[in-house]
């Protein structure tokens, strides 16, 4: 009976597991293989794997062979090694501050800086072409007038400076998120030890702190870089109207050319390429993190963090410059976005233009078809893309954790390997998918809810994997020794512990997704409009009023989601595994938002939230 | 010598002020082992920390041999105090080696010593601790015990004029804490270093100090000797938290050559006066009849007898559990609806299910007030 029981049960399993099995190969394997496989065809003209093609080297001749793709690859790693060196540089003096210094209004100031981390690339470049293009652009207006100057500039966006800068800022939020996480990860004692061995804090800073910072400085800048190098919303935005070209964008290019036919076999060839400069610092990634464990170190008494008494003038600068990163990074953009939307044409904002504003762009908005309808398929593609991914991750995840098969690490591999796919090309992947495999899904939303979820599926596990590692097997025992079967165990007591971390992953999915521009470019169609894609069509087309308005529309969803995923993400804070501090005196409420948003960076299972 | 003097220490929580340390004040004479003693959110970590500079007092004096370190005019920082701290998770550096981790308050503190001398130094802190011979290894790959030993050492490496010890043991198996418990007393003793030790652990106090002050909601209960501490504690608090202990509230009934007969609910308890002027009644020179007061005794004083044979203090009890330990039984015992403890070698245990507890008059102490029996967590 019992045995005959156990073989049900076995056997059960081992069908869910096939399943498990099938659904990831096919969500995460198919399309990297359909994606090599075109790289190596000569469409001859036409489709990769249509008749007149056949099988060559010749996409890779040219890939190689062109003294282009090497400035490709220069211009792709000047911005991303750009813009990192910008983001590091605002985020340890942030984060220092935040954490490390007396300031005042620290929790105001922290939801400051991490207040724009929902606005998508694409719409803060447009913010800043707006601010900052030579002939009309909002700053540049004030400096020819302050200077006296003539013509056009003195600024100009449209450059590689001026994209390091907008790439930089927007890296600005989670960099700052991983730092601050680092900071409170760090023993106080440890530092402490070295004060009262008597070293001045100056030389503590540098023997002790910078050290114990290093592995997880060092992860977060290679975690960036690999977020960074698959950037496609800035480039596209700013580098194209400024005629500099970089991987991504040059992808984009050879899949919707201006004029003549796409080339999807150059096109993946260029993918292969971005896939593997995209591995190789992530691999690294992951070593970096198994080194870093060797740092775990004994806990003891729960200090408070001694904070460093800064001056009036120190409080004073201090502030001045966060207010300047604030004000470059999420005000100004988002004012100059409201500004527009209320314009009929745009010109350089004066106080009577500002005035006579007008709501028509958003008359013209409400009323039209095409804007209610594109708002319901991001509104439909972010939820069901949030649930489903959430829902595949769960289980994955359930059987990552707790499964001690071979099958375990199988599964952990294929729903990482996404994490190094760019959006980007996921989307021309399984674009080459349908285009030979004839589903009705085809030019649908459904096809970029897929695509949204493979690309997303390595988060959300990561996601998981902590909601669920922080469930204590005995709790799951327990249950089952009180005389619960599994189905009650699981929804008794599994699901209730893990409910915090599946919202909180639901709620950053869904954002990831309804900000996402590259897929929904690359596999949106008339029927399938998405918001960001008539952002950007109404951008293309010249229409900044249009734009505008649509673009303050985009940043409330994004605002909303982001902000409810931090109070998620909070709450989950509390309720998972107890994680949350004994609240000490002098703590306040900003603090627990950014511990319970992000999880220390260093450990593997405990990834950090890569809001791209 | 440490001087600490009407200390003040409060946080803001929740919009009040919360008086971490509450105008405590003790000194530690030059070689002495000084123990503060507490429940946790005493304060004893606030006020070693003070001591250490790692937190501003709010008020008050700290003087570290004949340098005020800090008083309201002058501020001393933490890495210019003549001090040597061990943290209770140890603070080692895992990014460095033992003997980097036990040179480096020879090598930060401004002055340039000859190597040789920075190697003789911390070769004697390591050999004092017992970690010669692992100068190479990585600090991580040392044991808990180990990384407290050298964490020890570290604090030693410059001879500190005083040694700041926060919990250090707390994190040590207990056959491990028993034995470093004697290794520190041994090396402080050897090195004259005056001390001031953080613990909320009764037995390490007792065992290891020279004196102790119990400590409670930031201010000193009781201060003296490990025995004062043990033998006469002169308030409920510092009975119940330092040793096991019965305490029956009661009401004086007569005061007499004999001593002070109380009512309780166990029966009349006959007890000495108390040995402090002041001690029983409030403001008085002791207790007065019909004051309300607390007998005490420690389960270890009384003994169980089969047989009253008119003794005072003598009463009849139920046994409700006897565990026996080893060396010792234990005994949960009623008598008049009031659970009481005894504590007797085997070898004399009972076995009845009844008996008589005898209490002798000099273990019986007096303490003012009607005590409420709490269980503070040790």
């Amino acid at each position: 009976m019992t045995a005959l029981r156990g073989q049900r049960l076995a056997r059960g399993q081992l069908g869910s597991r096939a399943l498990l099995l099938l659904v990831l190969c096919y969500l995460v394997l198919v399309p990297l293989c359909i994606l090599l496989l075109a790289s190596f065809r000569d469409g001859g003209g036409g489709l990769p794997f249509s008749r007149r093609s056949s099988w060559s080297l010749v996409n890779y001749r040219e890939v190689f062979l062109d003294g282009r793709t090497y400035q490709l690859i220069g211009n792709t790693l000047l911005l991303s090694l750009g813009a990192l060196v910008v983001a590091f540089a605002i985020s340890i003096v942030a984060a220092w501050l935040v954490e490390r210094t007396n300031l005042p209004a620290r929790p105001f100031v922290f939801v400051m800086i991490v207040a724009g981390i929902g606005t998508p690339g694409f719409i803060s470049a447009i913010s800043w072409t707006l601010l900052l293009n030579p002939s009309n652009g909002v700053i540049n207006g004030w400096l020819r007038t302050i200077f006296g100057l003539q013509g056009d500039g003195p600024l100009n966006v449209l450059t590689m400076p001026g994209m390091i800068l907008v790439e930089g800022l927007g890296l600005v939020p989670v960099t700052f998120l991983l730092l601050t996480a680092a900071f409170r990860a760090l023993d106080a004692s440890l530092e402490d030890a070295g004060t009262t061995s008597g070293a001045h804090p100056r030389v503590v800073a540098r023997t002790i702190t910078l050290p114990l910072l290093t592995p997880a400085l060092l992860s977060a800048f290679v975690y960036q870089f690999a977020s960074t190098i698959e950037s496609f919303d800035i480039p596209v935005t700013l580098g194209l109207r400024g005629n500099i070209v970089l991987l991504p964008t040059e992808i984009f290019l050879r899949v919707q050319p201006s004029v003549g036919l796409p080339d999807y076999g150059l096109a993946s060839a260029y993918g292969v390429l971005l896939i593997v400069i995209v591995l190789l610092p992530l691999i690294y990634y992951q070593r970096v993190i198994a080194r870093s464990e060797r740092y775990a170190t004994i806990s003891g008494n729960a200090y408070r963090q001694r904070r460093a008494r800064l001056s009036t003038r120190g409080k004073v600068l201090g502030l001045s410059f966060l207010g300047l990163f604030v004000l470059l990074e999420f005000l100004l953009p988002t004012l100059v976005l409201l500004y527009a939307s209320f314009q009929r044409y745009y010109a350089v904002p004066t106080w009577d233009r500002i005035v006579n504003g007008t709501t028509q762009a958003y008359e013209q908005l409400f009323a039209s078809g095409l804007f209610r309808e594109s708002l319901g398929n991001s509104l439909l593609v972010a939820l069901v893309t949030g649930l489903a991914t959430m829902t595949l991750a769960a289980v994955v995840s359930w059987f990552v954790v707790r499964s001690r098969s071979a099958l375990r690490s199988v599964l952990d591999t294929l729903s990482f390997i996404p994490h190094a796919i760019p959006a980007l090309v996921m989307g021309l992947a399984i674009a080459l998918i349908y285009l030979y495999v004839t589903l009705p899904i085809y030019a649908t939303v459904w096809i970029i809810v897929i695509a949204l979820m493979t690309r997303y599926l390595s988060l959300a596990t990561r996601q998981m994997n902590t909601g669920i590692g922080s469930i204590k097997r005995e709790l799951e025992e327990a249950g089952a020794v009180h005389g619960g079967n599994g189905l009650q165990t699981f929804w008794r007591i599994l699901v209730p512990l893990a409910a915090p971390a599946y919202v909180n992953g639901f709620l950053l999915v869904a954002l990831l997704a309804v900000k996402n521009l590259s897929i929904a470019l690359v596999l949106g169609s008339a029927d399938s409009q998405m918001l960001a894609t008539l952002i950007w069509n109404r951008w293309d087309n010249g229409d900044t009023s249009q734009t505008a308005a649509l673009s303050v529309v985009m940043v409330v969803i994004t605002l909303v989601l982001g902000g409810l995923s931090f109070w998620a993400g909070e709450h989950a804070g509390i309720r998972v595994g107890g994680r949350r501090r004994r609240r000490r005196p002098g703590r306040r409420d900003g603090d627990a938002v950014a511990e319970a948003s992000v999880q220390a960076p260093v450990a593997p299972d405990r990834a950090p939230v890569p809001l791209p | 010598m440490i001087q600490v003097e009407t200390l003040q220490k409060h946080y803001p929580d929740a919009g009040r002020q919360v008086h971490a340390v509450d105008g405590l004040s003790f000194q530690v004479p030059e070689g002495e082992l000084y123990t503060l003693l507490g429940p946790s959110g005493c304060g004893k970590t606030t006020t070693l920390r003070c001591v250490a500079g790692l937190e501003r007092p709010d008020g008050g004096r700290i003087v570290l041999g004949d340098t005020v370190v800090y008083s309201d005019r002058a501020y001393v920082p933490t890495y210019q105090r003549d001090i040597g701290m061990v943290f209770q998770s140890y603070a080692i550096w895992p990014h460095m080696t033992v003997y980097e981790n036990a040179a480096y308050p020879l090598r930060v503190d401004g002055k340039r010593h000859p190597r040789r001398e920075v190697e003789a130094a911390v070769d004697e802190a390591l050999d004092l601790v017992g970690l010669a011979g692992y100068e190479d290894r990585m600090a991580t790959q040392l044991s808990g015990g180990q990384q407290q030993r050298l964490s020890l050492a570290r604090a030693l490496v410059r001879r500190p004029r005083v040694l700041l010890l926060d919990e250090p043991l707390s994190n040590l198996d207990a056959k491990l804490r028993e034995h470093m418990r004697q290794e520190i007393r041994l090396l402080q003793r050897r090195l004259r270093i005056t001390t001031l030790f953080v613990t909320h652990d009764q037995v390490e106090a007792l065992s290891m100090s020279d004196r102790v002050a119990v400590l409670r909601d930031g201010r000193i209960v009781q201060e003296g000797t490990p025995q004062e501490i043990y033998l006469r504690p002169t308030n409920d608090f510092v009975a119940q938290f330092v040793g096991a202990t019965n305490l029956l509230p009661g009401t004086v009934v007569a005061v007499d050559a004999a001593g002070v007969r109380v009512a309780t609910e166990v029966g009349e308890v006959l007890a000495p006066a108390p040995d402090l002027p002041g001690d029983g009644a409030p403001g008085g020179a002791g207790p007065t009849v019909g004051a309300a007061v607390t007998v005490t005794f420690r389960p270890e004083d009384v003994e169980l007898v089969d047989d009253p044979a008119g003794r005072p203090n003598t009463w009849p009890v139920e046994v409700l559990l006897s565990s026996f330990t080893g060396a010792v039984t234990d005994f949960r015992v009623t008598a008049g609806g009031t659970e009481l403890m005894v504590r007797v070698p085997s070898r004399t245990a009972t076995r009845g299910r009844t008996a008589y507890l005898h209490a002798p008059a000099d273990v019986c102490r007096i303490l003012p007030g009607a005590a409420e029996p709490v269980r503070e967590a040790a």
